[in-house]
């Protein structure tokens, strides 16, 4: 950025821009601003760092707020809810998007690529589908599950995911205060610079990951949903028993037998073969 | 006379520009193992290929059979050209086969480490011995170095070499691994009952995991990575290559996830001499066959601690490779680039292998 100085009282003007190579640019005052004072002009370029500024600083108080509501909080739930319901109406064009993809990986990466929160959180804490159904909250009543949210399970379940989320949204608040702190010693940096404190900034989301008090409270959401689960499983044996249809034990104990056998088969035809 | 530098694109540019190209990738362009092979047999559900020799192969070299684990498909070995040890080894005209274990559904939860490590591997290998005229040298990638391990601790006059590749041999050696703590940091009555409910390990929860090992790497990954890439077509294909691999992950069976899981990586039964294969021991210490380790010194998924965990406790005489590189880079990085064919065509042709390869 070219900074004119303004003779009369030494103050930087910074209303021309570098050349297209970075360098200074020539120094001359824009024509149409006529000669004499100094003209403020437009930079937009320090508006849209303010703005990433502010932006980060409310980011962390919001994270700071989120974190700091009770495990019991059903407010902390919906608040939950509600983001992820945002979070998949703005991949939706993304995943629309990445339809054009000519490959399978193409299209997987484009989806990221185009996702606004690929950005902004790396898909952390969102997990895959397998484990999404471990730990997802009981809706609707079919198959005889209606009072599965209202189990003293379900309610450990919220509980966990509050306090763990708590934990999530504490290390969201300290990358957006590294950001903002990061803006504050670079205030107009390149698009290039800013992507680099973005992602040096969530190096405090790395420092939450090797904490053992994150390990413990995601093996307590993992153990909460399995006893949830277990719960509802209990649920639908019993109904699919009482209407004679397979149930997953029955399944499972038929082709355990089936296993077991082979492996006998293999250990008698093992010792034939040495003898 | 120097140019001035090019301009910098403008980043909206740049951003249209990467996903245009991301979407105009052809699929044929990001495949992996395409090194010409052919199926020779084919046992509950697993398949054992033969690369296809471009040169005659030597008749002084050990066959090589290279297991990958369950993890993951085998082509690691074989990603793309110039990135692929077994092209390396075909043209050093050395004899790599290679285990396709395929993709158990959830009726085959109950398959075990030794449904692989003493039933398909030893009648794979045996194929292989009647084939070439000489018992292959076993090669295991990460779990596939234990599947190896195993057979060669339980059949050991039937394996004249072991070459174990990234392996987590000993899980001790390096207690702060980041996938050590994740695993130790549930109980193993709570592995056991993960791996339950869901009928195994699920591939895309494993790839899952090992991404939010690192989250701020995975954020970068996605996004300025690519923008610094800017469209350029042999990076571009290169990273869905990748990817692609990556995302090629077959659910792992419920049973040899719970060995997998609690005995290894909780117990570390095998470095400890207390793992048990069809109710017997299975120890390193019967392994009689020269091993040779592989290791990445940047590994932090299988730190080279724990990789060169059978160093002192085999029967046989033990030797390594450290490579300047992670996990999957001992194979894909330009770094790593020939240091590992290299290294094999010393051991398939040394005369302590040798004089075991015979039928």
């Amino acid at each position: 950025m070219t900074r004119v100085h303004n003779d009369a009282s030494g103050r930087d003007d910074e209303a021309h821009r570098a050349g297209p190579d970075g360098g200074p640019g020539d120094g001359r005052r824009d024509s149409a601003t006529g000669g004499g004072a100094a003209d403020p002009g437009f930079d937009l370029g320090r508006l849209g760092a303010a703005m990433a500024q502010g932006w980060a600083q409310t980011v962390a108080a919001q994270s700071r707020a989120f974190a700091a509501l009770g495990e019991d909080s059903a407010e902390a739930d919906a608040l939950w809810r509600m983001a992820e319901v945002q979070a998949d109406g703005v991949r939706a064009l993304a995943v629309h998007l990445a339809r054009l993809a000519d490959s399978a990986p193409g299209a997987a990466t484009l989806e990221r690529f185009l996702d606004p929160g690929q950005w902004l959180f790396g898909g952390f804490g969102a997990p895959d589908p397998a484990m999404r159904r471990l730990i997802a909250q009981p809706v609707g009543s079919d198959m005889g599950r209606a009072a599965l949210p209202h189990t003293p399970e379900a309610r450990a379940l919220t509980r966990a995911l509050n306090r763990h989320r708590a934990l999530v949204a504490g290390a969201f608040a300290r990358m957006a205060e590294r950001f903002a702190a990061a803006m504050a010693a670079d205030p107009q940096p390149t698009p290039q610079a800013l992507q680099a404190m973005w992602v040096g900034a969530a190096q405090a989301l790395d420092d939450l990951h090797g904490t053992d008090v994150f390990m413990s409270s995601q093996a307590q959401v993992v153990q909460a949903g399995l006893a949830l689960r277990a719960v509802e499983a209990a649920m639908v044996e019993a109904w699919c028993a009482e209407r004679g249809l397979p149930t997953r034990s029955e399944v499972d104990a038929l082709q355990r037998a089936i296993a077991d056998l082979r492996r006998d088969l293999r250990i008698i035809r093992r010792k034939l073969d040495d003898a | 006379m120097n140019r001035p530098p090019r301009p910098e694109p403008a980043p909206w540019a740049r951003f249209a520009r990467v996903a245009r190209a991301l979407a105009a990738t052809p699929d044929g362009a990001v495949r992996f193992g395409q090194t010409p092979r052919a199926a020779v047999m084919t046992r509950d559900g697993a398949t054992l290929h033969r690369y296809l020799p471009t040169l005659d192969p030597r008749p002084d070299a050990a066959p090589l059979l290279i297991v990958h684990g369950l993890i993951g498909r085998a082509e690691v070995v074989d990603l793309e050209p110039g990135r692929s040890l077994v092209q390396d080894l075909l043209r050093l005209r050395f004899d790599p086969w290679i285990i396709h274990w395929g993709a158990p559904p959830r009726a085959e939860r109950w398959l075990r480490f030794e449904d692989y490590a003493l039933d398909r591997l030893p009648a794979f290998a045996a194929r292989i011995a009647q084939e070439t005229g000489r018992r292959p040298a076993l090669m295991g990638v990460c779990e596939g170095g234990l599947l190896t391990a195993f057979m060669a601790a339980v059949e050991p006059a039937r394996v004249p070499g072991l070459v174990l590749a990234v392996t987590p041999v000993d899980i001790d050696a390096a207690p702060d691994a980041a996938l050590t703590r994740l695993v130790r940091s549930f109980t193993p009555e709570m592995l056991a009952a993960t791996i339950d409910h869901l009928g195994g390990l699920p591939g895309a929860a494993l790839a899952a995991a090992f991404q939010n090992l690192t989250p701020s790497r995975t954020l970068a990954k996605y996004t300025v990575d690519l923008m610094r890439m800017d469209g350029r077509p042999d990076k571009l294909a290169h990273f869905l290559r990748m990817e692609r691999w990556l995302a090629d992950r077959p659910d792992h069976p419920a049973e040899a996830a719970r060995q997998l899981l609690i005995d290894i990586y909780w117990r570390n039964a095998f470095a400890r001499g207390e793992m048990l294969l069809d109710g017997a021991p299975a120890r390193l210490s019967d392994i009689t066959a020269p091993t040779l380790a592989i290791l990445g010194l940047r590994d932090h998924l299988v730190p080279p601690a724990s990789a060169r965990g059978a160093k002192g406790r085999t029967a046989g005489p033990y030797a390594e490779l450290a490579l300047d590189a992670g996990h999957i880079g001992v194979f894909v990085s330009r770094r790593a680039r020939g240091r590992v064919a290299a290294a094999l065509a010393d051991f398939l042709t040394s005369q302590a292998v040798l004089t075991r390869t015979r039928v």
